[in-house]
């Protein structure tokens, strides 16, 4: 019988899901994905966090909590540092040990990533990969096709965003984790709005990682959080040929409210909203602001059209 | 007959509503109180609105809806237009002052600013997920205080070193508010303390980063009080204008914006006498368990919403409208 590896539908999954996918499938392990993030699975999160976590940490215990006896492992990286002056937010150093000690009954597979620490990935994945084949050549085969593929499908995301930027029409960067902007539970209903409304979404995602910590230095020399890097790089790199920015935030990430405090202040002349998300799910609100936006969006254009035609 | 056209501005504390003529010229202005029940706010502003207009010279052609009961608004009166209250806002201020260039607003429940350059909007911001420092803190505060809202302004006017009040937070706020009073602070001293935290919390929270300029308008409910306004002219250095009318703000632009849509459909007072209902049930068929509203008009369906997928509303609707055949398609 096959075995069976657990991915919860969340955090880092929503970033490294195919070169997972990919480096089990090819060791022969089945993976089982939770399902899109949904009440339930919120519910279940809450009550089995602590109460001052971020609304991700708790979606991340319901997802585990929903692949329990669904699969025989559980994958929950443990990701400290992934270069040598940069760190993780804490949740990605605790969620190992914060799932393994809150969600009864499971098993996890151990994965660490600290580079500062010389925890590199390739060994740490293949480790894992170890526990289901002992042909240690293959696995290091398994990891090298996964991480092209990953590569690969990671390029094609980035082509697709400048498919999307040289497109006509109103163009939205929003800007958020990708944990946030692919759940279905904060980041999709937005996304799903903008786009009802006529409006193209740019997301944050940039996977050119080195570029990213270039252009991240142009903004802040030392925001220390890898991921936030990134999104300060997609900010660089996309908010001139955006019409607005919408910083997505989940309540109380201190990481994002710092940098959102910071992106603020340096994208004068773009319009930009922070829309903070919490546990409650308030839609109304949310709706108030977007639509308000686009309209502001709108008028802004307008003038611009009508400014361009009187002079 | 003339074409006239309404505007009607449901927010959580207060209803308003405006007929105005194709000139943008106030006809009927109302005024009151939600408590709780848009449907029957807004029913009792259509009476109110009524008997100020002459009904066979006028004839209201286009309805608009704004404020955070709009959807539901706009389904009960056949609305042409449901708009956010932000651009309501502006578009209302902005036909009475077309020079304004930042706008403050603090409501019920919502506090906002919106900055126009050149008569655009050209950004604005919003309170985020707590309602600190708007009108209902003010209320609750007042009640604590036992003195009515409406004469904070006076009280703060008298006082000359206004009591310092940790404004932050409605529930810290409280407790501050509560200790100063035991250590012998004067009333005054604490009301025009209150209004100082009011606008400090609004402008560090609200309107951080944003370039306050002249000539500024401030308005919502929280406009009415004296004692707030002054507050903001020491804090900004900048005279405040305060609108007779500026509570009808968003009435009016959504009003205006209805005109400008050139969609019209027919509209009747008689509205007031139609029963709608509300009910709102857990849809229940996935995990998401939605929670969908219907509004029924004399029983039937009307409208409805609340639901993440088209089946949500089938769903609901079956159980609360049985005797309605062939839904599919319907939505």
């Amino acid at each position: 019988m096959h075995a069976t590896v657990g991915l919860p539908r969340s955090l880092l999954f929503h970033k490294y899901h195919v070169l997972w996918e990919t480096f089990f499938g090819a060791l022969d392990v089945e993976t089982v994905t939770s399902p899109q993030s949904n009440r339930a699975i919120l519910a279940r999160g809450i009550e089995l966090a602590v109460d001052e976590t971020c609304v991700p940490v708790k979606l991340f215990l319901g997802h585990v909590d929903a692949l329990r006896d669904k699969a025989d492992y559980i994958l929950v990286p443990r990701i400290v540092t992934l270069a040598k002056d940069e760190t993780a937010c804490v949740k990605f150093l605790g969620a190992y040990d914060v799932a393994r000690n809150s969600v009864p009954g499971i098993r996890l597979l151990e994965y660490n990533v600290d580079v500062k620490n010389g925890i590199r990935q390739r060994p740490e994945l293949c480790r894992v990969g170890e526990t289901f084949e002992p042909n240690r050549r293959k696995v290091r085969r398994a990891y090298d096709h996964a991480a092209s593929e990953h590569l690969r499908y990671t390029a094609r995301l980035d082509e697709q965003q400048e498919e999307v930027l040289a497109r006509p029409g109103m163009k939205v960067l929003v800007v958020g984790h990708a944990y946030n902007l692919y759940d279905d539970m904060l980041g999709k209903p937005i996304v799903d709005f903008l786009g009802k409304n006529g409006v193209e979404v740019v997301s944050s995602e940039f996977h050119d990682t080195a570029k990213a910590r270039t252009l991240a230095k142009l903004v802040s020399k030392d925001i220390p959080w890898t991921y936030n890097k990134e999104l300060l790089g997609a900010l660089e790199s996309y908010r001139e040929r955006v019409d607005g920015i919408i910083f997505l935030v989940t309540f109380p990430c201190g990481p994002d409210s710092l940098m959102t405090e910071l992106c603020m202040r340096r994208v004068k002349g773009t319009p930009s909203i922070m829309l903070v998300l919490d546990e409650l799910q308030s839609e109304a609100g949310l709706q108030t602001r977007l639509e308000s936006f686009i309209d502001l969006i709108e008028a802004g254009k307008r003038r611009t059209m009508a400014g361009g035609a009187a002079r | 007959m003339s074409k006239v056209y309404l505007g009607v501005d449901v927010g959580s504390i207060s209803t308003k509503g405006v007929v105005i003529d194709s000139d943008g010229e106030v006809l009927a202005r109302s005024y009151l109180w939600t408590e709780g029940n848009p449907v029957r706010a807004v029913k009792r502003v259509l009476t109110e609105l009524e008997t100020q207009v002459d009904g066979d010279a006028v004839e209201v052609v286009s309805v608009g809806t704004t404020g955070s009961a709009r959807e539901l608004t706009g389904a009960v009166l056949g609305a042409q237009v449901v708009k956010n209250e932000i651009t309501a806002h502006a578009v209302g201020t902005l036909s009475r002052h077309p020079d304004v260039r930042t706008i403050f607003e603090i409501g019920g429940q919502d506090s906002k600013i919106i900055i126009v350059r050149d008569g655009v909007p050209v950004d604005y911001a919003m309170n985020t997920l707590c309602a600190a420092g708007t009108g209902s803190f003010l209320s609750s505060q007042a009640r604590r205080l036992d003195v009515p809202v409406e004469d904070f302004g006076e009280h703060a006017l008298r006082s000359k070193r206004p009591t310092k009040i940790a404004g932050r937070c409605t529930v810290f706020a409280e407790s501050d508010l509560v200790h100063k009073a035991q250590i012998g602070h004067k009333l005054d001293d604490i009301i025009a303390g209150l209004c100082d935290a009011i606008v400090g919390n609004y402008l560090n929270n609200v309107g951080k980063g944003k370039e306050v300029l002249g000539p500024i308008v401030f308005q919502g409910g929280v406009s009415k009080n004296v004692g707030v306004v002054r507050a903001f002219e020491k804090a900004t250095g900048h005279e405040i204008q305060v609108d007779d009318d500026g509570h009808l703000m968003g009435a009016l632009g959504v009003a205006l914006v209805a005109r400008d849509s050139g969609l019209e459909a027919p509209f009747s007072f008689g509205v007031r006498d139609v029963t709608f209902e509300t009910v709102g049930e857990e849809c229940g068929g996935c995990p998401n368990d939605c929670e969908v509203v219907i509004v029924l008009r004399e029983g039937a369906y009307l409208d409805g919403w609340g639901n993440r997928c088209p089946r949500g509303m089938e769903r609901v609707r079956e159980r609360i409208c049985p005797q309605e055949e062939s839904l599919a398609g319907a939505e």
